[in-house]
């Protein structure tokens, strides 16, 4: 006989309307990217086709359809995107979880004002400050550069890192450093060799979410980067040429950004989950 | 945990003085307060400033005059304004409820244990990973009233063709769809960790004491997560509220402007119209409301712990 | 209050029984207590008794009922956890009232048991308080509270005293054991510690990989165990033990085989098992200094004395292996040359430990 400890049919009704809903799109991005002009406009659209790789070729500037005056030949954007999502990455990692830690382990003046300033630095809207942005960049010659992009990346997901690793950090007993400290070793070494390494997966996590905003970013890379720094995303909206919009290039570009942070996602996913609940949980349980 | 915590040290190998917590502190908050500080500081002077002045980036040779609050005044009292505002807060609460109610739903679903479970949570992750321009451009394309696959599927169930993008109040909709299918996964994901983080024993209880599942989702499962809910909720509240590349790719602001949201119209006279005063009062307008929601909530939470 | 019984039980988790074929009933008001080492199967079978666990086979009965593949909320029965046992952000009170309100019961009702409960368990000070700022013995007491109020068929524990300092501990065995005799509720309590098994139980069932090794009461398992295991893991200071050969000679001790006299009436029992070679238990309680005659004595080597509270015990060396004896408080600071095992209180057991019977 079976054993029911609740009925599978409700969450699995749920989640089957839900996966039709996030999948359909994502397929409908999969073909439309392998379409050629003909079955991008069909009526009714096609399910089955003979799949053509034009779109990707123009994404990559690829043969004779790198020729076509809307392609994107991304090749330049890819490698601002990568150095500097990467780049941003890192840092913003790295000095959240400076941060995270100081803010977890010691209480100084003002520490929560600072956890919800780093925090409300997500909520200022890009085009609030763009301008802004515009005329610091051009003074610190940084316009239209790499580095200036990176600043942007790094600070953008600044706020959220620290956020995150002080979870991870609340989570590691203070135990640890006391007894390295008791046993003559300095507080850096005890963090670097011993908190560190047991907030590994936290550190993933962190640059798990990080890595998706700085690949995707687009609000403010749009106005900064006029030309040499464009990256993917900026590079993607600009396919809308005076011959309209290249869908099948665009659909290709979408799943081949989507690429690296869904393995990346992959990787770490148990670690995200983990990281999501920012230390709060922490302190209602009993 | 891996590493031992190694033995002491002899004084032979003393290490020079050990460095004090306060220096730490400092040395290990100096990077992040730095950039935020700058990135923060700088902008939010230059708008307090430049939201009192006529004044266009565009043409500074022509100076800056300063006019107080006019800009505040002169943009409060456009109707089109607030217009924005409340096509803003439509879209807003009509996404972020949908996000929750969906969100929620499945991050409970998920609570069940499958096989392939993972990689079933992992493909619903993905709507999230994606570029957002991407995101729009597909979206419009699926919405194209002649040949898009939406109003294929529309044609199937018997109705005539909607024009999704065209008519404003169609509009609204299709974009909250289409953010909603973007956003959702990061809803779910906060949810689930939340749920995650309530310990088996106390599921296990409440299936003793004979909850059925609603009374123990919404007397157990619902106030024990609530803390970070209540932070997805603000998150997902704000970014909402600053939405404009979705409406960017989907909609251009069209038809007319009957689909520019605050930070879309914010955009428009800064980037279009260049009127860099008027904009950064338009900013510290928005800024004044998103801190305002901020810190409500954050009152919400510190409540919610003080229970405890 | 029910009579529970499990017919056949078994619980596989993939190659693994943690629970492995179990019949047993357990009466209607009885306190028993389910004893083993971590990983005997104890706490998987209350699981299944609460419905938290499936059984692979076999069946579960409440009086008449099978309850085997009914759902937690739909037996009837209550439990508290080790841990977490109360809803963290509830207060006591409601934490009381919850599986009454789960179970739709009237306001004034509720208002009634939570005022019985208070009564009961003199929960009038922290009704108002939520679990995070209580001590782990009055969180215990409140979730106590919580199970006993829906008066459940069978109350289910599981091992809710361990996360309790020990003074705490014993009042709350105490409070336990009379709350138990008064409302006369069938318990399943489970637990590791062989003491708290012993003080509690009307019947002990006795646990390892996934199987009963002995069932009855704690002076039936401490007198009368059926194999080495049983011996060894019930009493404290544990049972000493040491192989012994057997031979038409007599019987010798450990490697060193040093010689014991023991009655004709066990001799004969082991000559007719035809075994020859085993091993011999004593418990310290029934190991004391021997009088002139040296009938079942043992040699004392490099003796320590020591005492606990009142009671004084010796620890000696036999064989190579420390053997543990009780001195009589009145005794001297002499230490005894030889120590005598009470002859009606030696276990004797085969090679792979079964209890040979000599009686």
């Amino acid at each position: 006989m079976p054993f029911h400890r609740q009925p599978i049919l409700i969450p699995a009704i749920v989640i089957g309307i839900y996966m039709i809903y996030a999948c359909g799109p994502l397929l409908w991005l999969v073909l439309s990217s392998l379409k050629d002009r003909q079955e991008l406009f069909s009526w009714p659209p096609s399910l089955f086709f003979t799949p053509d790789l034009s779109g990707y070729r123009m994404v990559f500037g690829i043969g004779e359809a790198a020729e076509t005056a809307t392609a994107l030949g991304l090749t330049d954007a890819l490698i601002n995107s990568v150095v500097i999502s990467v780049s941003g990455t890192v840092l913003a990692v790295a000095f959240g979880t400076l941060a995270g830690y100081a803010c977890s382990r010691f209480a100084f003046p003002g520490r929560d004002d600072f956890m919800f300033f780093a925090l409300s630095t997500r909520m200022i809207p890009p085009v609030a400050v763009l301008v802004f942005y515009h005329v610091m960049f051009s003074r610190l010659g940084l316009s239209d550069t790499r580095t200036g992009l990176i600043l942007v990346v790094t600070f953008i997901n600044l706020g959220l890192a620290t956020w995150i690793m002080k979870g991870f950090f609340d989570g590691v007993p203070e135990e640890i450093e006391n007894i390295a400290l008791v046993n003559g070793y300095t507080r850096l070494y005890a963090f670097w060799n011993l908190v560190l390494p047991m907030v590994r997966g936290g550190i993933a996590a962190t640059a798990g979410f990080c890595f998706i905003f700085a690949w995707n970013e687009f609000a403010f890379s749009t106005i900064l980067a006029t030309t040499q720094a464009k990256t993917l995303p900026v590079k993607i909206s600009s396919a809308t040429g005076a011959t309209g919009i290249e869908w099948a290039q665009i659909c290709a570009a979408g799943v081949v950004l989507v690429i690296p942070v869904a393995i990346f996602f992959w990787l770490i996913r148990k670690y995200l989950l983990m990281g999501m609940t920012f230390g709060v949980l922490g302190r209602s349980r009993t | 945990m891996r590493q031992a915590i190694p033995a002491g040290r002899t004084a032979a190998h003393a290490v020079p003085r050990a460095i004090s917590d306060r220096t730490i502190c400092g040395l290990f908050m100096a990077p992040a307060l730095a950039i935020l500080l700058l990135m923060v500081a700088y902008p939010f002077i230059s708008l307090l400033y430049y939201s009192t002045l006529n004044f266009s980036i565009l043409n500074p040779a022509k100076g800056s005059e300063f006019i107080g609050l006019q800009n505040y005044t002169r943009l409060l009292s456009r109707e089109s304004v607030w217009e924005r505002f409340v096509f803003t807060g439509q879209f807003v609460l009509a996404t972020v409820v949908v996000q929750f109610c969906v969100g929620v739903a499945v991050a409970y679903a998920f609570q069940r244990n499958f096989k392939g479970r993972d990689l079933l949570f992992t493909i619903a992750m993905l709507p999230m990973m994606l570029c957002p321009i991407v995101v729009g451009f597909l979206w419009r394309y699926m919405f194209n009233s002649e040949w898009g696959v939406v109003n294929y599927l529309v044609t199937l169930l018997g109705f005539g063709k909607i024009d999704w993008l065209g008519v404003p109040g169609n509009a609204l909709w299709a974009v909250v769809i289409a953010d909603a299918w973007m956003w959702t996964p990061f809803v779910i994901l906060l949810a689930t960790a939340a749920f995650r983080g309530i310990p088996t024993d106390i599921n296990e209880a409440a299936e003793i004491d004979g909850a059925s599942p609603f009374f123990r989702f919404t007397r157990v499962t619902l106030p024990m997560s609530m803390p970070i809910l209540l932070i997805a909720f603000l998150l997902r509240l704000i970014d909402a509220f600053k939405q404009s590349d979705l409406f960017f790719a989907m909609t251009g602001g069209g038809p007319g402007s009957d689909t520019e949201t605050v930070a879309f119209r914010l955009g428009k006279i800064a980037f279009s119209h260049f009127y860099t005063g008027q904009a950064s009062a338009f900013a510290v307008i928005m800024l004044v409301i998103i801190i305002g929601l901020s810190l409500i909530f954050v009152r919400l939470l510190t409540q919610q712990g003080r229970q405890d | 209050m029910a009579r529970v019984a499990l017919d056949h039980l078994s619980v596989r988790f993939g190659q693994v029984a943690a629970v492995d074929d179990i019949s047993i009933a357990f009466e209607q008001g009885e306190f028993i207590v389910l004893l083993g080492p971590s990983g005997c199967g104890k706490t998987t079978t209350l699981r299944c008794i609460a419905g938290l666990e499936q059984p692979t086979s076999g069946k579960i009965f409440f009086d008449q009922d099978e309850v085997s593949h009914l759902p937690p909320r739909a037996r009837q029965v209550a439990m508290v956890f080790q841990f977490v046992s109360l809803y963290p952000h509830l207060r006591v009170r409601d934490n009381i009232a919850f599986p009454l309100r789960a179970r739709g019961e009237g306001r004034a009702e509720i208002e009634r048991k939570i005022a019985w409960m208070s009564k009961i368990f003199d929960l009038g000070d922290i009704l108002h308080r939520r679990p995070g700022t209580l001590p782990p013995g009055a969180r215990q007491k409140a979730a106590l509270a919580r199970a006993v109020v829906r008066e459940p068929r069978v109350l289910l524990l599981d091992e809710p005293l361990s996360a309790i300092d020990e003074q705490f501990r014993e009042e709350m065995r105490w409070e336990l054991r009379h709350l138990q005799k008064e409302l006369g509720m069938t318990t399943v309590h489970v637990t590791h510690d062989q003491r708290e098994a012993m003080s509690l139980a009307d019947r002990v069932v006795l646990m390892r990989a996934g199987r009963i090794v002995q069932a009855g009461t704690p002076r039936e398992l401490f007198d009368d165990p059926v194999d080495e295991f049983a011996a060894h893991f019930i009493g404290s200071p544990s049972v000493n033990l040491i192989d012994a050969s057997f031979s038409e000679d007599g019987v010798a001790l450990g490697e060193a085989g040093v010689p014991i006299r023991l009655p004709e009436r066990h001799l004969e029992a082991l000559r007719r098992s035809g075994l020859r070679r085993g091993r011999i238990g004593i418990r310290p309680h029934s190991l004391r200094p021997a009088g002139r005659d040296d009938h079942a004595a043992v040699p004392v080597e490099r003796p320590i004395a020591y005492a606990v509270g009142r009671e004084r015990f010796l620890d000696f060396e036999l064989s190579g292996q420390t053997w543990r004896g009780v001195l009589p408080a009145d005794a001297g600071d002499s230490l005894p040359e030889r120590m005598q095992l009470d002859p009606a209180r030696i276990f004797y057991f085969t090679p792979e430990g079964v209890r040979l019977p000599v009686a």
